[in-house]
């Protein structure tokens, strides 16, 4: 199955989970509303992409993309004959820019030059393979994609560009982006598809500016414990949802809202300081 | 005298039709709003946990506020506590009341439950849990296991378990207890990176292209 095709199946991915932990109201918008708008791939996003292609799959590299001619003016009548011609000779492919596509270069030579990045990525497995499994609970049919998946499914790897790859900085990208869901489902689900759990979920992360620093990351038990949790009340709450065909948002009262916990005065009655709450 | 078992069938199922699931939603939202519920089923993110409730509740024949009082969800599946399971055992009235048949200390203390069924004048005793099975079973050697710091009210709390699950399973209606859950949850993974480092020491260094790949 490639990447479009899974994209467009129904089956619960983590992507639905994230959508419904926001409310139930988002996933329908963005899944079964019928006047939806299909989403368009945000610039971080098809850096992201570019990136996975490069790392893990780079004979697929030709195929998928193509980087944009220099020297073409689209602004002028020439210019924009040259770029009609270009487009039709590339077919489906993606155009990247010259800029990304050495950005892309860049990136992938630091994942590559980081010892233990280059070990696990040198492990034989294989890139973006489809898993897809029936939760037992609530009969739903669930998908997963890990990004690498070594062929004796003792190590999944995940390949994350991010802003700040630093052990600090990552955790709040974990909760930010709820990657301990990820972790969880893709290891549950992988063990229900296969009939083995990989024993370890690794991340690999990359900044995406210089000097393009990486790091690797193993998720511990606890994170893969709450993950589990979470992903399974979003399941949960999903099924709710469709059994009943309601789709609530947020509150339909008005709510009291305070100051998040790490604004609030301490338990020793200080306040916390301000460099603590500018750099949250 | 008869004695009549707290559980009861009805055919009021929260799943029994469109009308029964709308009511039950109307329950469920009203509880939800109310902050004397336990935090799971309070609010937006306890709306689906109420509606769990109340299914449950209506099998077992019990009110979904006693339910939900009881009913814990750990590692995301509903449980009992024990407590409430020996309550249960206790006060349906088809069984006398547990007893705790308990021995030896240290690694051979052993423990368990027994009851008569009313009815039949038959003894009904219970699997005999021991602390080395609880070892054995990793039960005790989880860092914060209850196991290590009393082990007296948990043996006797996992031979309620076992003894109710074998003798009034539909007393419990097939859920486990709350310590068991904690308990069989086993570490799914291995955090353990000092194999992992030895090996990356011991490859071989990749030497990355210097050339433009594009």
């Amino acid at each position: 199955m490639d990447n479009a095709a899974y994209h467009a199946h129904s089956a619960v991915s983590k992507s639905h989970l994230d959508l419904v932990a926001r409310s139930p109201l988002h996933y329908w918008s963005r899944y079964l509303d019928p006047n939806r708008v299909p989403q368009e791939p945000t610039a971080a996003m098809q850096i992201g992409s570019a990136v996975h292609t490069h790392i893990l799959e780079l004979d697929q590299w030709d195929a998928q993309y193509v980087v944009a001619p220099a020297g073409i003016d689209r602004r002028t009548k020439v210019g924009k004959a040259e770029w009609d011609v270009f487009q039709t000779a590339i077919g489906t492919r993606t155009v990247i820019s010259r800029e990304d596509a050495d950005l892309v270069m860049r990136i992938g030579r630091s994942v590559l030059s980081h010892p233990a990045a280059a070990y696990l990525l040198g492990l034989p497995g294989k890139a973006e393979t489809t898993h897809m499994w029936i939760d037992e609970i609530s009969g739903l049919q669930c998908k997963c994609r890990p990004d690498w998946l070594l062929d004796d499914g003792s190590i999944m790897i995940d390949l994350k560009t991010t802003e700040d790859a630093s052990p600090k900085e990552f955790q709040r990208s974990i909760a930010k982006w709820r990657y301990h869901v990820q972790a969880a489902w893709y290891l549950d689900g992988i063990e229900k598809a296969t009939g083995k759990r990989p024993e370890q979920f690794i991340f690999i992360a990359v900044e995406k500016k210089p000097p393009y620093a990486c790091a690797v990351y193993v998720a511990d038990a606890q994170m893969l414990e709450i993950g589990g949790q979470t992903a399974r009340a979003d399941l949960d709450k999903l099924n709710v949802c469709k059994a009943t065909n309601y789709w609530p948002g947020y509150s339909d009262q008005v709510e009291v809202i305070n100051l998040p916990p790490w604004m609030r005065p301490k338990a020793d009655g200080t306040m916390p300081s301000p460099t603590e709450i500018e750099t949250y | 005298m008869e004695n009549t078992a707290i559980t009861t069938t009805t055919n009021n199922s929260v799943f029994s039709g469109i009308q029964a699931f709308e009511d039950a939603q109307r329950i469920a939202k009203a509880l939800a709003s109310s902050t004397l519920i336990p935090p799971q089923f309070q609010g937006q993110q306890g709306f689906a946990n109420c509606l769990v409730a109340l299914e449950i509740a209506n099998r077992m024949g019990i009110s979904p506020f006693l339910c939900m009082q009881h009913l814990h969800i750990i590692h995301g599946r509903p449980s009992w506590s024990s407590a409430f399971i020996i309550a249960m055992v206790n006060g349906c009235g088809r069984f006398t009341p547990l007893r705790f048949e308990i021995s030896g200390s240290g690694d051979s203390l052993a423990c368990y439950a027994v009851a008569t069924d009313i009815k039949t004048d038959q003894e009904l005793k219970g699997p005999t849990i021991t602390m080395a099975m609880a070892k054995k079973e990793g039960w005790a050697t989880k860092a914060g296991s209850k196991w290590l710091t009393m082990p007296e009210l948990m043996i006797r709390y996992r031979s309620a378990a076992f003894w109710g699950r074998l003798f009034a399973g539909d007393l419990l209606v097939g859920l486990q207890t709350q310590e068991e859950v904690i308990d069989v949850q086993t570490v799914k993974v291995s955090a353990n990176v000092d194999d992992l480092n030895v090996k990356v020491k011991s490859a071989p260094v990749i030497e990355t292209e210097p050339d433009d790949l594009f």
